[in-house]
């Protein structure tokens, strides 16, 4: 389901042959990175048989999903704010993933720092709207979806996140059903925020 | 916590939350739906105003223009003819008949000149007010000889300051000639009543007519007239049905 959904999007794009320019082209290239990362992490861990550790890989690729957000953020949220707010989270960030990566070993603590960053700007990103003059049908605005999409895949999943080393290293460490159910959960708000993707394809820029 | 009160607990926490997230969303939708209708009705509104205010100034110019060709109608070629006439009539000749002819047409022509002026004329048609103005264009109607015109007055509209008088009276004015050019109708009636809170004025033809309901909205001539009438703080309604003549109703608030 991780590999089909954000696939489904982009195969979406791609018959619907939208132009992709500006902000929404740094979206696409995240929609693409999902779905190369999942697809390259399943033939890595298929032909590994999980012997090597993939740590390196996931933080690679969440300091690049932070790169493609912070560029489609950038070209939607224009405040001062919401620059400080980069810079308040860049720093940590940095810091934490070479900590993380040294030492901790935890392979989703820096996805969970991510998601509280996506859920920020997607809060100021409502906010923006409601405080500046409203010029535009929100249900019609590619935006409005895209943001709402992040919102719901990050807000949620951010729990998963946050837990999954705990609960996999203490609780529930070696029950792969329950490790299994939360991987479906997050699967399912993937599919879910890829409607509203799909949705935002559908919508005028 | 592990088992199926564990899968309970994640099946349980994940719904709620994503409702949170879905009735969030739904919230910032309709609170920004809410400023987005309020956003849009002021925008109508601020177009109204604008296109009440460029009518405004267009009426403005025009009057402006109309004084201008009036007074020089009075004042020069009126003066001219005059003189032409004076002139003909001291020429010696013997073929009386002819100057006697050139003289008449003339005098039409100083008469009509007179008329096309005071009809031009802003200030004459305030001093004079509304009523005066409107039985002076029915009389000229009725010497065309084509047109049956009955005028009944029953109020006196003194609610009108002397720039509304003359807005109307154009109005008033352009639905005459539309009559005349496009209605091919033999009787023309114009009734002025009031009630207790506004004056009416009614102009009703027994021409041709036109699908009212159709039109609404596409036709510049109406809607120049239902934003004239606008402009005056009244209201206008337009009555028309295919060979059943045509009903234009305007209402003037009184305050």
């Amino acid at each position: 389901m991780d590999i089909a959904s954000p696939l489904l999007v982009l195969l979406f794009l791609l018959f619907n042959k939208k132009e992709i320019k500006g902000g929404f082209k740094w979206f696409v290239y995240y929609l693409l990175s999902i779905f190369l990362f999942s697809a390259i992490t399943q033939i890595f861990d298929i032909l590994n048989k999980h012997k090597t550790s993939n740590l390196l890989f996931y933080h690679f690729n969440c300091i690049f999903f932070v790169f493609l957000l912070s560029k489609y953020f950038d070209f939607c949220i224009k405040s001062k704010a919401s620059r400080i707010l980069d810079v308040v989270f860049l720093v940590p960030f940095i810091i934490l993933s070479l900590l993380n990566f040294i030492y901790l070993k935890r392979t989703f603590t820096i996805y969970g720092l991510t998601s509280i960053w996506v859920s920020i700007k997607c809060l100021s990103f409502y906010e923006k709207k409601l405080s500046s003059p409203t010029r535009e049908n929100i249900l019609e605005s590619r935006n409005f979806w895209i943001f709402s999409g992040l919102f719901l895949y990050f807000s949620v999943t951010f729990i998963i996140f946050i837990t999954y080393d705990f609960l996999t290293i203490g609780y529930l460490k070696g029950n792969y059903d329950w490790i299994g159910n939360l991987w479906k959960i997050h699967n399912g708000i993937l599919f879910l925020s890829c409607l509203f993707y799909i949705k935002a394809i559908k919508c005028k820029e | 916590m592990q088992g199926i009160s564990g899968d309970f607990i994640i099946v349980l926490g994940g719904t709620t939350l994503l409702l949170c997230i879905f009735g969030f969303i739904f919230y910032f939708v309709i609170a920004y739906n809410k400023r987005y209708r309020k956003y849009e009705a002021e925008k109508v509104e601020m177009r109204k105003q604008f296109e009440l205010e460029k009518l405004q100034s267009q009426l403005e110019i025009q009057e402006q223009t109309l004084k201008n060709i009036s007074g020089e109608i009075h004042d020069n070629i009126g003066q001219i003819l005059s003189l032409v006439g004076l002139e003909i009539s001291t020429i010696p000749t013997e073929n009386t008949e002819k100057i006697n002819h050139t003289s008449e047409l003339l005098d039409r022509a100083i008469a009509d000149l007179r008329n096309l002026s005071k009809r031009l004329d802003t200030d004459r048609i305030s001093s004079i007010g509304i009523i005066e103005a409107i039985k002076h264009e029915v009389k000229l109607l009725e010497r065309t000889g084509t047109f049956a015109t009955e005028l009944t007055v029953d109020a006196d509209l003194e609610m009108l300051s002397p720039d509304k008088t003359i807005i109307l009276y154009r109005i008033i004015q352009e639905i005459l000639n539309n009559i005349i050019k496009h209605s091919k109708a033999t009787k023309i009636t114009i009734h002025i009543w009031e009630n207790d809170t506004e004056g009416v004025l009614t102009i009703t033809d027994n021409g041709v007519g036109f699908d009212s309901a159709e039109k609404e909205g596409k036709g510049l001539g109406l809607n120049n007239i239902l934003n004239r009438a606008r402009l005056i703080g009244g209201s206008a309604t337009i009555e028309s049905h295919i060979n059943k003549g045509t009903i234009i109703t305007f209402r003037i608030p009184k305050k």
